[in-house]
């Protein structure tokens, strides 16, 4: 309760009319670089550090954490609107939320996105408020061979993505299996894919592969047929309230609940990735959605598939803040610029944060608070007004894709190379897009593989090649006896479903004789 | 009829108003006549990282003493400061740049079969040395470094060391620190990280026995207790921090991660001497000390010559500890 | 199950067709119409590529949207002139401008220098 008493006293400084005001120009800005695939939030930070040197700190972090907290906001705008999701976070969100703006509910999933991100985020920063020791234990349990355990629940539980069909779907994990090897390994020096240029040398980066598969890949689709079909497009009149009806509610509520569920955790862990708890939330829904035969979801696009991964997104970044003023661990790229920020002012985040800099810390965390009802409120009514982005002429919107796909490709690190890559990829897009190859699974593999390869390979260096150590914890244990019963009980649900079927198609053949 | 040419022709001359300031604006993006006008420090990392804040720092205190006019930070990240050193290199006669380097990049040169190097460049000047600490977890056996260097000779394969990427002062500190104490180099199990922060993580899970990384992401740890800090690189011991030097405890092991600038390879020699003055000012300003003060670096201001001299030294130094790792 | 599904290919609207009609001659046929527009969209990006660090960002961006917007079936390409103006001018300034990423000037370079 102690916490408590700080956290208001903190709301009370925060309330000021400076410090509100810093809080809505960083929202905004959050938001609007958020949108822009390739200008991350950590570039956002980063090119406005100068400007807040002449702020008093407790501004500077108010705008930071607004600016941090908008870019999730803004990033699914881009993802759902033009299929460019602005930050790897939002890929998830970007598969069903797209499919609905297609259908011409676009207000009602940039909508959903905003509430589900509230939501996350809000439950996320009340319990790393009262919770962060605990969370913070998370640090010390977590070893490669558990992080490796943890990608491969991951992806088997987002095998749901993949099972359409099953050719398919490996083909596409193999590219994007392909396309995460080019670099250098870090573990070992070698070379691999680089061809000899030390351009490849660092891989290419998955902003790159985003863009190019899911931007600029539609873009040449759509050209492809642009002469078949004819002025009609997309946009139905993209009407709807963006607010969920009270039916809408009840079948968002759970999965806002569920995602966040899966978002928490992974804020703790360190390095855990913003990305496999939003992988893991489309993946439960699309699981759920296939249970209740929804006919929405993979067609016209389904809620739950846009209100579980915003929520899980919106999650870990709170708590991964939590772990950042905790525990001093940076868990994205972002969160490494607010360490700087942070430096800048003296503050060392880190255990002893809370102790030495109190007084500056607790307006920081009842700004989290605050930002994210200014993003609610900024986002929720501009949603209307963003979906109406869709009806400008399919020439202009697309051109208008083109440009801001190239221009975000460049802000990554100014190379035309990495252009010249965004472009390829947005070719074998096409392709895939043309023989019907899911594309979810490539960023999928792109984002998990090596994470999956670097924790095993670590582990077992640890080791020194003992296997064992991969199942000697009881965290690992516990994780692939979840993962085995979970296949166990699917393959049998299967074989069950698939017996009766065959058995009701055996009646109708007897019948009709 | 009217209204309409009247809004197609507000429509042009709203948009030829934006495309010539957006012109301005871009002209005066390109290079400037001359670095006092306008500067570009070149970081050749990613946001967040060393070079970076390193870079910040220095635009910050430029920018409030006004020693330039404007000054702006570019990142280009990748392969250890190669590829930003790359480009710094193909850019000529630019007479407003200065490209962030550092140890950490002359290990990278040679790991990464870099095609340009630091003898490609003009150095300007070296500013501040941040220096390396080995911790153990709080909660191990291991005392002194003197208990880490027996475990070490016992079972080298056993006792991983985790650090900062391949090539990096972390991985050369392991290397030099095994070569001391009578371990081959090879044998020594490091397991690269990509940053400190995930060197903490590794120590606090006690996944590795022992961690390598600058004082500062290690830093409110060791306060806390969760870390203990056994050996710093310095040659000497360094003021305001608290930890023996490994000199200091009888092993001949020191190196500092040392960064300054380097600017490209055409410039003249009046930009020269105009880039010397501009850091020598810099390291001059009150900013500057605060920083060192803050982020406890030691201020080894190394200009010109002395500087180039330093820079092949290290290079020639660095290359024999990499191939004694068998990299 | 074993229904014949009308066969798509995304570009080209094939009904039931006999196995043997698909392969060669369906390849010709897909080919010569994606030619056309794909080939715009894929030519320009390559050129904008090329010519962007030449032309500066603010100019060759106006050409790459321009160009596309005209592959992608606009019937006012001169009025399209100023809505490629605009938009470019309109990233130049909010992300040059206002967030100080960095975009080459190309040609434009110290063009307007005697304002500075």
């Amino acid at each position: 309760m102690d916490q408590l008493a700080s956290l208001l006293e903190g709301f009370a400084v925060a309330f000021t009319p400076a410090n509100l005001m810093f809080l809505v120009i960083g929202a905004i800005l959050g938001t609007a670089v958020g949108v822009l695939p390739g200008l991350g939030s950590a570039m956002a930070v980063a090119l406005l550090l100068p400007v807040t040197f002449s702020l008093d700190p407790t501004g500077a972090f108010i705008m930071f954490a607004s600016i941090y907290f908008g870019g999730l906001f803004g990033d699914s705008t881009s993802g759902i609107l033009l299929n460019t999701p602005g930050n790897s976070s939002a890929i998830a969100t970007t598969f069903e939320g797209h499919r609905m703006a297609k259908s011409g509910r676009a207000a009602k999933a940039l909508g959903t996105s905003a509430i589900g991100a509230f939501i996350g985020g809000m439950i996320a920063c009340t319990l790393v408020v009262f919770f962060s020791p605990y969370i913070v234990e998370l640090a010390r349990v977590f070893g490669p061979a558990e992080y490796f355990a943890l990608a491969v629940f991951a992806f088997v539980a987002i095998s749901a993505v993949v099972a359409d069909s099953i050719v398919r779907g490996l083909v596409a994990l193999g590219i994007g299996f392909a396309l995460a090897l080019v670099g250098i390994d870090g573990m070992s020096g070698a070379e691999r894919f680089t061809m000899g240029s030390p351009i490849l040398f660092d891989g290419i980066s998955i902003i790159v592969i985003t863009v190019g598969l899911l931007a600029i890949g539609e873009v040449i689709h759509v050209a492809s047929h642009i002469r078949r079909t004819p002025a009609p497009r997309m946009a139905l009149n993209p009407e709807g309230s963006p607010f969920p009806s009270r039916r809408e509610w009840r079948q968002v509520l759970p999965a806002f609940l569920r995602g966040t569920a899966y978002g928490v955790p992974f804020g703790a862990i360190p390095v855990g990735g913003s990305e496999v708890p939003t992988f893991l939330a489309y993946g439960t829904e699309k699981r759920l959605a296939r249970r209740r035969n929804d006919p929405d979801f993979g067609t016209r696009g389904a809620i739950q598939g846009v209100a579980a991964p915003e929520a899980a997104g919106n999650a870990t970044a709170g708590t991964a803040m939590g772990a950042l003023l905790a525990l001093g661990l940076p868990t994205s790229a972002t969160a490494a610029m607010m360490i700087a920020a942070f430096q800048q002012y003296g503050m060392q985040p880190g255990p002893l944060l809370f102790e030495r800099s109190g007084d500056l810390v607790w307006p920081l965390m009842a700004s989290f608070f605050l930002g994210l009802v200014i993003l609610l409120i900024i986002n929720l009514p501009f949603a209307a007004i963003w979906a109406k982005l869709l009806v400008i002429p399919r020439h202009y919107l697309y051109a208008g894709i083109t440009v801001i796909a190239m221009l975000g490709v460049y802000a990554i690190a100014s190379r035309p190379v990495d252009l010249w890559m965004a472009l390829g990829i947005g070719v074998v897009g096409f392709a895939m897009r043309h023989y019907s190859i899911p594309l979810a699974p490539v960023l999928i593999a792109a984002i998990l593989g090596p994470m999956a390869e670097t924790q095993l390979r670590r582990a077992l260096a640890v080791s020194e090649g003992d296997v064992g150590i991969l199942v000697s914890s009881p965290l690992t244990i516990a994780l692939y006896s979840v993962l085995t019963a979970t296949v166990v009980l699917s393959v049998i649900q299967h074989s069950r479903h698939s017996r009766r079927r065959r058995s009701a198609v055996r009646e109708l053949a007897r019948e009709r004789v | 009829m009217n209204r309409r040419t009247l809004v197609t022709t507000a429509f042009a001359l709203v948009a030829s108003l934006a495309f010539v300031l957006a012109a301005i604006n871009a002209s005066g993006s390109g290079g400037a006549a001359s670095p006092r006008t306008k500067i570009t420090l070149v970081a050749p990392a990613a946001p967040g990282g060393g070079w970076d804040a390193f870079a910040r720092e220095g635009q910050q205190a430029m920018r409030i003493n006004g020693i330039a006019g404007g000054v702006q930070v570019v990142n280009v990240p990748g392969a250890s400061g190669t590829i930003g050193l790359g480009q710094v290199v193909g850019m000529g006669d630019r007479h407003d740049l200065l490209l962030v380097t550092g140890g950490v990049m002359l290990g990278g040169i040679i790991l990464n079969d870099s095609a340009v190097s630091l003898d490609d460049t003009v150095p300007i000047a070296r500013l501040a040395d941040d220096f390396n600490v080995l911790v153990v977890p709080g909660d191990s056996p291991f005392e002194t470094l003197e208990d880490f260097v027996a475990a070490l000779q016992n079972d080298a394969g056993g006792t991983a060391i985790a650090g900062g990427s391949l090539g990096g002062i972390d991985h050369l500190l392991a290397g030099m620190l095994a070569a001391e104490s009578g371990i081959d180099p090879q044998t020594v199990n490091y397991i690269a990280y990509p940053g400190g922060g995930e060197v903490v993580t590794s120590l606090l899970s006690s996944t590795a026995a022992a961690g390598l990384s600058g004082y500062n992401e290690f830093r409110d740890q060791i306060d806390s207790g969760n870390l203990r800090a056994l050996a710093i690189s310095a040659h000497e011991p360094v003021e305001g921090i608290d930890v023996p030097t490994f000199r200091e405890q009888g092993v001949e092991v020191s190196m500092s991660n040392w960064r300054g600038y380097v600017a490209p390879p055409g410039i003249t020699d009046e930009v020269y001497d105009e880039l010397v003055a501009m850091v020598t000012e810099l390291r001059a300003t009150e900013e500057w000390t605060d920083t060192l003060e803050r982020n406890n670096w030691v201020d080894s201001f190394m200009v010109g010559d002395e500087f180039a001299d330093f820079i092949r030294d290290e290079s020639d130094r660095t290359e024999a500890i990499v191939r004694g790792l068998g990299l | 199950m074993t229904q014949i599904e009308p066969h798509t290919t995304g570009s080209l609207r094939v009904q039931r067709l006999p196995r043997w009609y698909t392969g060669v001659s369906e390849m010709i046929i897909v080919a010569g119409v994606l030619l056309l527009t794909v080939g715009i969209v894929v030519g320009s990006l390559s050129a904008f590529i090329l010519i962007m660090p030449l032309l500066g960002w603010l100019l060759a961006s106006t050409l790459l949207f321009w160009v596309i917007s005209w592959a992608f079936g606009s019937t006012r390409p001169v009025f399209d002139v100023g809505v490629a103006a605009l938009m470019a001018a309109l990233i130049q300034l909010a992300f040059s401008a206002g967030l100080g990423l960095s975009l080459p000037p190309g040609i434009l370079e110290g063009v307007f220098s005697w304002i500075n």
